[in-house]
């Protein structure tokens, strides 16, 4: 693949991911989530991804990795202090509960029970099915990994974590279920031979 | 783990799916517990019994040479057990009891599978999320197939909604 060839293909391409990533995320929480903002990284965007996070609360991150002709990184990135929201929304708590409350274990450093960590990491795993099933065909991509969570990493950790190769094309999308105050970052990563590195970390808004 | 499946609940409306004279009886096989709680939810919301569910492919394959169920809907990606994965499993189920009806759930769509599994005779191929739309699919699909049903005529917003999920 050129990457730098087909960059914009991409771009366009990983948009339309996150956009059906927010639909498929709606459904599950069964809200309106919608996506507020698209931001589009290239090249060794590390310091760019660690500086846009940075003042967030404890982050939960859980990641997958698709296999093809080259990598792609899927992650959805949450505020722990978000999470217990997500998966009241997740389990039905505000209504009739889906699930019977467990008292939260420690796992992780994190205060999630293990039906918690499987209802988040299940969430993750359909929106990252529904970003490869906008991506797979283009990409040529035929398997993916299990869901890999990790809870209260640094931050310079997590941001390694989303990253398949130092050199990548990242789109970090912001899905927002404004009427619950929920917001979870969507980062598709995907990573370009080693030597197209681009001169230094870029961003721009697409 | 194999969980006892306990009598189904009345939950939403109180039409029901029979085959014969007796509710469509459903093994339910996914990895997730939270997953297997929303198609529990779904399948009782729309009149089946669920008579077990399993975590993977070996013992689905156990439990539904135990109990004949009507149907298996059947997670795609699982980690492999006993050496068996989910398309084994599949292709057991369709030799061993070609009446039953499968359908495939997953949350990680690729074409191959699809045509695979569908190729192969599965009732349907459903990517994940689902929801009540979802479901209103799977009671028409298997409304044909079952004819003693009490199946309602499907609103026109499920059928819309249910044609972006590879119904």
């Amino acid at each position: 693949m050129r990457y730098d060839a087909v960059a914009r293909n991409l771009e366009q391409l990983m948009a339309a991911a996150a956009d059906r990533a927010s639909y498929a995320l709606g459904r599950l929480l069964n809200a309106e989530v919608r996506v507020s903002c698209c931001q589009l990284y290239h090249g060794d965007w590390r310091e760019a991804l660690t500086e846009s996070l940075q003042g967030r609360g404890a982050l939960v991150t859980i990641s997958q990795t698709a296999f093809g002709a080259e990598p792609v990184v899927v992650s959805i990135v949450i505020e722990e202090s978000r999470t217990r929201c997500m998966l009241d929304l997740l389990m039905g708590r505000h209504g009739a509960s889906l699930l019977p409350f467990v008292d939260p274990v420690s796992q992780n450093g994190a205060r999630f029970d293990p039906l918690e960590i499987d209802a988040l990491k299940e969430t993750a795993n359909i929106v990252t099915g529904n970003c490869i099933a906008v991506l797979g065909r283009e990409l040529g991509l035929t398997g993916c990994s299990l869901p890999s969570m990790a809870a209260e990493m640094p931050l310079a950790d997590t941001v390694c974590s989303l990253l398949p190769r130092v050199s990548s094309m990242c789109v970090k999308s912001r899905l927002k279920a404004s009427a619950h105050a929920l917001e979870v970052v969507l980062m598709i990563s995907i990573a370009g031979p080693a030597d197209s590195v681009a001169a230094g970390p870029a961003a721009e808004r697409v | 783990m194999i969980r006892a499946a306990p009598r189904a609940g009345a939950i939403g409306e109180p039409c029901s799916l029979e085959a014969g004279n007796m509710p469509v009886r459903v093994l339910v096989v996914d990895d997730s517990i939270f997953i297997r709680a929303l198609i529990r939810r779904q399948l009782e919301r729309i009149g089946c019994t669920v008579a077990a569910e399993a975590e993977n492919a070996a013992q689905a394959l156990s439990l539904f040479r135990t109990l004949k169920p009507n149907l298996v809907t059947l997670d795609i990606v699982m980690a492999e057990s006993d050496g068996i994965d989910s398309l084994s499993a599949f292709r057991a189920m369709r030799e061993e009891a070609p009446e039953t009806q499968i359908i495939l759930m997953t949350a990680m769509p690729f074409d191959e599978s699809r045509e695979t599994f569908m190729s192969a005779g599965a009732l349907a191929y459903i990517v994940k999320p689902i929801d009540n739309s979802v479901f209103e699919g799977i009671k028409r699909k298997l409304a044909a197939v079952f004819p003693n049903l009490g199946a309602d005529a499907p609103a026109p917003h499920a059928q819309a909604a249910a044609g972006k999920t590879d119904l």
